[in-house]
């Protein structure tokens, strides 16, 4: 305000732009170093800023001292007219917004939807996936459930070259289960069978299962809820290379005995 | 007109302009029959020739539609906005047919009322407040302020131009524009104060 004051006295206020600048501002007369200098300080100087408002009112008004004369009637027309050349050359939208409104953080979130947009639709199919392709532990619970059973039946079961193996069976109960060492991986197509051999009785398939490296414990589904009459019941693991056609040769056997 | 009218004309123009940032050309020309004719008047008076005039009217209104979403009202009435715009365009077209050397053919001489004849029937664009004010406020400036005031806006000279088209050193054109310009604004800021005192400035 005293370096406005001054300027009062003197002409022209120290540091500001002098009035002629100011009324060429207003009227967009200076060229772009000017405009781009005064612009820089009206930001700073609240009274030149004032100035340049004055100054644009009596431009309008110096304007509107022109003698007033009507336009020809069709100028309308020809604006519109040439709206639509434009908009059929380019059909693009029609407002040209002279700068960007999506400047700034609009355009950057723009730009970033898409890849939240994908990352969350990773996230879904990963969540969903770790809920249904979960591996489902149903063995452990049921040989569980067999050698927890009180009238679990016990069958140690031996075979050539060092195997040997376990069987857990439970009257009642639709599965058993089987504990071997040393037994070879089944070939493609081929499977081991654990049959039930009672004592002058048919032999009777209580299932099948794919022996695979590593692996040692197999939980095998029955055909029905083994039953035990309480005789003495031979069982036999057998190599079927024809499963369900013929019986294989014996790999394991072992006996049950009361 | 009063200012509570003034203000409900800002209102209309603003409400204009939204529906134009929105593709509706019938608010443009609801726009240009508001604002054409003192446009026209304005580059005619610039230009000199309506054949001219009317081209940088075209230019000026579609720009306007093109940069409607541009237009910040806080930063001033759109009046202020088309007639800045079209004060521009019509120095830069009168600079460049001068400078190619074929300069206006046709000057029209705007109070002739058989030229003013051939246009359609005057329609209120201004109100008769702002015209009375504005055209007493020019008519009481020293009749070599006046003169400079048109020769910087109407014909976009600079100082050192006016100094030699007048023949007086560019320090005295400063100072008599810079008068008048004090002038002007002072009855703008206040057109009550300057009708009763509009005799101080013939002084």
């Amino acid at each position: 305000m005293i370096n406005h004051f001054i300027g009062k006295l003197f002409g022209r206020a120290v540091g500001c732009p002098c009035h002629e600048d100011l009324f060429d501002f207003a009227l967009d007369g200076l060229d772009a170093k000017g405009k781009e200098s005064v612009r820089k300080h009206l930001g700073d100087c609240p009274h030149c800023r004032d100035q340049v408002k004055d100054y644009a009112w009596v431009s309008e008004g110096i304007a509107l001292t022109a003698p007033q004369i009507d336009p020809p009637v069709d100028m309308c027309d020809k604006v519109k007219a040439r709206i639509r050349a434009e908009k059929e050359a380019n059909p693009a939208p029609i407002l040209n917004l002279g700068r960007d409104p999506l400047a700034g953080w609009p355009r950057f979130w723009m730009r970033l939807g898409p890849v939240f947009a994908l990352a969350s639709l990773m996230m879904t199919v990963l969540a969903f996936a770790a809920v249904f392709m979960r591996p489902v532990p149903q063995a452990q619970p049921v040989a569980n459930a067999v050698m927890d059973s009180p009238s679990m039946m016990l069958v140690s079961l031996k075979g050539e070259s060092g195997v040997k193996g376990s069987l857990f069976v439970a009257p009642g109960m639709s599965q058993a289960v089987l504990k071997v060492h040393g037994l070879k991986a089944c070939q493609a197509g081929a499977s081991y069978g654990l049959w039930a051999c009672p004592k002058g009785g048919k032999p009777s398939l209580l299932g099948s299962f794919q022996a695979v490296d590593g692996r040692c414990s197999y939980v095998l589904s029955l055909p029905r809820p083994f039953e035990s009459s309480g005789a003495p019941l031979d069982f036999e693991v057998t190599h079927e290379e024809k499963p369900g056609i013929e019986k294989g040769p014996i790999q394991l056997r072992g006996r049950y005995n009361l | 007109m009063d200012k509570e009218t003034k203000q409900e004309w800002r209102e209309r123009d603003r409400e204009l302009l939204r529906r134009m940032k929105s593709g509706d050309e019938k608010a443009l020309e609801e726009l240009m029959g508001h604002w054409s004719r003192p446009v026209f008047s304005l580059a005619l008076r610039i230009m000199g020739n309506p054949v001219a005039a009317e081209e940088v009217v075209q230019d000026v209104f579609f720009k306007a539609w093109k940069n409607a979403a541009v237009f910040e009202d806080s930063r001033g009435a759109f009046s202020s906005w088309i007639l800045t715009m079209t004060h521009h365009a019509a120095i830069d077209a009168l600079r460049r047919s001068k400078s190619r050397g074929s300069a206006v053919t046709t000057t029209l001489d705007t109070q002739d009322p058989v030229v003013a004849g051939s246009f359609v029937a005057p329609k209120s664009g201004i109100t008769q407040w702002q015209k009375l004010k504005l055209e007493q406020a020019m008519q009481s400036l020293p009749e070599k302020q006046k003169k400079v005031v048109e020769m910087a806006y109407f014909e976009g000279l600079s100082r050192e131009e006016m100094a030699q088209i007048l023949k007086e050193p560019v320090g005295t054109v400063k100072t008599r524009l810079r008068d008048a310009i004090m002038k002007l604004t002072a009855v703008f800021k206040d057109p009550e104060a300057f009708l009763q005192s509009a005799e101080d400035f013939r002084a």
